[in-house]
């Protein structure tokens, strides 16, 4: 029997006989609440709020109400967010030979509460173990405001952020970003704001500025020394890819090449991470197109170019992957993949594969300006070659399927217990 | 004691905690496995089993609810979730429910304890915090600064 268990029991010694019901049996009562009450009771007390935050519990809910088997064993590692009306998340599981291949998210989101921010991403912040971070604009009193939520689609749980310390001109750049901090077991929310070069190149460093939010912590706090580079990333790209305990954005060189700008989540520090080196027949597809074009294959960080031929104009869309994460000499070219249609249309988001583990293959999707995604499922017998033999190998065994849906945005995203509340300091310690 | 009806149903005696005794074919007592282990265990030949944590006003309800599922079959499944309905109604508050969970988890009798749970669930879906508080007695343990914390990061949910 868990302590935290004990709160309906410590405390209710005098009127009804509740106290008598054993624990398990109240967290099974309590287990049949739909989502918006269990965020209300935990307001009740401490040991119920922390109760209700714990995975456990919800783990005991979802045996309450079992989601569909295929949201379990299928690889739906895509959370998509359909702008159509109403608005809604999608849950994309890729697995042909299930024939199911979306999933509606059964759990309830406030989503009819908010509006869509109209950014190029959607509400996505970023996606780690489960946990998923959203920004919206709420509505209240006829005022819209943005608003920040961490959120767990697989047990409902949604905790809302506190705002940032600092407000910020409307058309300044941002850059945002979610991920794991596994030195401390934290997951931490990035923002960044700075002018936006283009139109204020004199702008001194001073414009720039980062703030953390910490789950554990609970609160924001200012990093200190933001990379002025921020104010050079690329594109409409201001969701960090997550990989490594750290998140990643394309940026550009003083000198106008391109670069990948990292931020380690532990150390709360700037680094840089080196692109390959390429013949003059590739581009960086952001640098044409302004979306993102990282993504993770494998374990593997993985960038998605535009070839084009001698008369520049595009063949095809190469993706590499770099096989030693921060080591340049490690690139090596993936696979090329040749999109049907116009290829100006394509690629709009970024290579990303399911399974993480590239030893067995996966799927890599990539969706189109259109709506449109291609799913390539790629085998891979020998996931240590780099060599011309393995590429070839991967060309020949990709398989390629689309398919059109209404969405506009995606997210790599994993269904797990973990609680957006469970680390917070108010929920530690009472027994 | 065991008894023997005209048409060979072996018949139980059950006492409740204080004192009431009932007479029950055994196959409506043996829903709840708690009975069923102490008959299998030869207890019920000695007399009257002794139930210490039921009194004998939730015992009669715990027997009427085993009476209708014991000659119940499957195909009237539709007639038996309306006639549950109308049982946990007649339980009428939450302290009267509480009592029934009790029993029917000290019995171990897992469709009466599903049914309870969740009408006791269904009751307490929609109240605020402070009426949870106030039914089952539970004190606000939180300082007004958490408070106020916990209610902004669940904000949605109050509104």
């Amino acid at each position: 029997m868990r302590d935290e268990s004990r709160l309906l029991v410590d405390q209710a010694k005098t009127t009804t006989n509740i106290n008598c019901l054993p624990p398990e049996i109240v967290e099974e009562i309590l287990a049949l609440l739909p989502i918006e009450s269990i965020h209300r009771f935990r307001s009740v007390s401490k040991s119920c709020s922390s109760l209700l935050a714990s995975a456990e519990f919800h783990k005991l809910r979802r045996k309450s109400t079992p989601p569909p088997p295929e949201m379990i064993n299928a690889v739906p590692k895509f959370l998509y967010h359909a702008s159509s009306s109403p608005s809604r998340f999608v849950l994309l599981s890729y697995y042909p030979d299930a024939g199911k291949e979306f999933v509606e998210t059964k759990e309830s989101y406030p989503i009819h509460k908010f509006e869509r921010r109209n950014l190029n991403h959607g509400p996505f912040v970023g996606s780690s173990n489960g946990l998923v971070c959203l920004e919206h604009k709420s509505v209240f009193n006829g005022r819209s405001k943005p608003e920040m939520v961490v959120w767990n689609p697989f047990t409902g749980l949604c905790r809302k952020l506190p705002d940032p310390p600092k407000s910020w001109p409307i058309d300044w750049r941002y850059a945002h970003g979610f991920g794991h901090d596994s030195a401390s077991d934290d997951y931490k929310v990035f923002i960044a704001r700075c002018p936006d070069f283009a139109r204020c190149p004199d702008f001194g460093d001073d414009g720039v500025r980062v703030d953390i939010f910490s789950l554990k912590a609970g609160s924001w706090k200012e990093v200190e020394n933001p990379a002025r580079e921020l104010r050079l990333l690329t594109g409409a790209k201001s969701i960090g890819l997550f990989l490594n305990g750290a998140l990643h954005w394309e940026s550009i060189k003083k000198d106008g090449s391109t670069k990948i700008m990292a931020f380690d989540l532990a150390k709360e520090k700037f680094y840089d991470v080196s692109l390959p080196q390429l013949s003059n027949h590739h581009q960086l597809s952001p640098l044409n197109y302004g979306y993102d074009s990282m993504g993770v294959v494998g374990e593997y960080l993985c960038v998605c170019f535009l070839a084009t031929d001698q008369r520049q104009s595009p063949t095809n869309i190469d993706l590499w992957v770099m096989k030693e994460y921060c080591n340049e000499a490690s690139w090596v070219h993936f696979v090329s993949y040749s999109p049907y249609g116009r290829i100006g249309d394509v690629i709009t988001y970024v290579p990303n594969s399911i399974p993480r583990s590239a030893k067995d293959g996966g799927y890599i999707m990539l969706q189109h300006c259109t709506g449109r995604i291609d799913v390539l499922k790629w085998i891979n017998n020998n996931p240590e070659e780099g060599s011309d033999e393995a590429e070839e190998q991967y060309s020949n065994k990709i398989k390629f399927c689309s398919r059109h849906i209404d969405i506009m945005t995606a997210i790599p995203y994993t269904e797990a217990l973990t609680s957006p509340f469970a680390s917070t300091g108010i929920d530690q310690g009472f027994a | 004691m065991s008894i023997t009806t005209e048409n060979n149903e072996k018949m139980i005696t059950l006492m409740s905690s204080d004192g009431e005794e009932f007479v029950v074919e055994e196959a409506v007592a043996a829903q709840s496995q708690t009975i069923k282990h102490l008959i299998e265990d030869g207890c019920s030949t000695e007399g009257s089993i002794p139930l210490p944590n039921v009194t004998g006003r939730v015992l009669s309800e715990v027997i009427q609810y085993c009476k209708k599922h014991s000659s119940s079959d499957d195909k009237e499944e539709k007639e038996l979730e309306a006639w549950d309905a109308e049982f946990v109604k007649a339980a009428d508050d939450h302290v009267a429910l509480t009592d029934l969970m009790m029993a029917a988890n000290f019995l171990d009798i897992k469709g009466l304890l599903d049914l309870v749970a969740q009408t006791l669930a269904n009751m307490i879906t929609g109240k605020s915090p402070e009426e949870v508080r106030r039914m089952w007695n539970i004190k606000n343990d939180f300082t007004p600064e958490e408070a106020e914390k916990v209610r902004k990061e669940n904000q949605w949910a109050f509104e």
